[in-house]
């Protein structure tokens, strides 16, 4: 903390600095050639300098920092342009391949299905067809095995919905880092992105509903449904809004 | 007895009415999210599928919805989606589940769930 009497000292010695200045600017601005002026001017720049000598080393400073300054805000131009020319658009061709597979994969499985119903149809067909020639029992029993086949197919496409939700939260992953680049590159050039709110936030805000589970997965579905049957089951025997046992 | 089937996925939709087909039940009717599902129930619906994650309104919603109406109050519900972890599934309850089945799943679990649903008898681990 600083004292008072210190303070008060700093004030008047800045005060007294400031003083002087005034007098060396309206000086030289007052100037006509040499003469007297020059020699009252020169007089006042050697006062001010030997009450505040770090003064003599201003003009350099400034000098210094004026051109310091200007190749930040060059290198900010670089950054903000290279945020915008690689890390964006790539993100946005990302994004735009990531949507590109989901809808491939959901024509592929809608395809794989329409062929699916059209098997099926068939096997159906082919069952009336050999049981009206005199086919018996071995026809049925055939036929079924059929139809269990191509319903364990069936069962195999509900990869695509999986695979989409993964592929959502790939996605919304890419927005929130581009969301995140947005606002730094704001924060540097706000003039170049007007739309963008300037901003370093952490938890950028997520927009719509989560049409994804982000941890979906395609594997141990089996272990699973067993733990869920467990909870499932520890519900029944526990009323709700009591602790429950924990369960693996 | 006619079966709601809910989700945005219509490959999973297909999937899911397949499967229904596979252990006995051929009436069924689809939705796309729990608004569009909320519009299609009428007293001839028995049976509702949802899957969680939906645009517009999801399936936890849905159920709420359904629990606070008396004329769905006790409709069997069963939620089917990837969700699989602890506090998920004692969510779904909280909201009014009766039973619960987690993707990819066989036509052999789905029937046994809603012959458990059906069968008024609690899931059994």
């Amino acid at each position: 903390m600083i004292e008072r009497t210190r303070l008060a000292s700093f004030l008047a010695e800045l005060e007294n600095t400031l003083s002087l200045m005034h007098q060396l600017v309206s000086g030289v601005r007052s100037m006509d050639g040499d003469g007297p002026e020059l020699a009252r001017v020169m007089a006042i720049a050697e006062s001010l300098y030997q009450q505040q000598p770090a003064l003599r080393e201003l003009p350099l400073a400034l000098h210094e920092a004026y051109g310091a300054i200007t190749s930040a805000l060059g290198d900010i131009r670089v950054s903000r342009d290279t945020i915008q020319s690689h890390a964006l658009d790539r993100l946005q061709r990302t994004h735009e391949r990531l949507a590109e597979v989901t809808s491939a994969t959901e024509s592929a499985t809608t395809a794989l299905l329409d062929g699916l119903d059209r098997s099926l149809a068939r096997i159906d067909r082919l069952e009336q067809v050999s049981l009206e020639a005199g086919g018996g029992a071995d026809v049925r029993a055939l036929a079924q095995e059929l139809r269990e086949e191509m319903n364990k197919l069936f069962g195999v496409l509900q990869f695509q919905d999986i695979t989409a939700q993964q592929l959502g939260a790939a996605g919304d992953l890419l927005s929130g880092v581009e969301q995140r680049l947005q606002g730094v590159a704001a924060l540097l050039e706000p003039e170049r992105l007007p739309g963008v709110r300037p901003s370093l936030d952490p938890e950028p805000a997520r927009q719509g509903p989560v049409v994804f589970d982000e941890r979906a997965s395609l594997h141990g579905g089996q272990a699973r449904q067993e733990l869920v049957d467990t909870i499932l089951a520890e519900a029944a025997r526990t009323p709700l809004g009591q602790p429950a046992p924990q369960v693996g | 007895m006619k079966c709601l089937v809910v989700d945005d996925s219509a490959t999973m939709r297909r999937i899911v009415v397949n499967a229904l087909k596979t252990v006995g039940f051929t009436d069924t009717a689809e939705a796309g999210n729990g608004a569009e599902a909320l519009q299609l129930l009428d007293g001839s619906i028995g049976l509702v599928i949802t899957d969680w994650n939906m645009p517009v309104m999801g399936g936890l919603d849905l159920v709420k919805q359904l629990r606070g109406r008396l004329e769905t109050a006790a409709l069997p519900i069963l939620m089917v989606t990837t969700r699989s972890v602890r506090d998920d599934i004692l969510q779904a309850l909280q909201a009014g589940i009766s039973s619960y089945i987690v993707k990819p799943f066989t036509p052999q679990v789905l029937k046994e769930k809603i012959d458990q649903m059906l069968a008024g008898t609690p899931p059994a681990a």
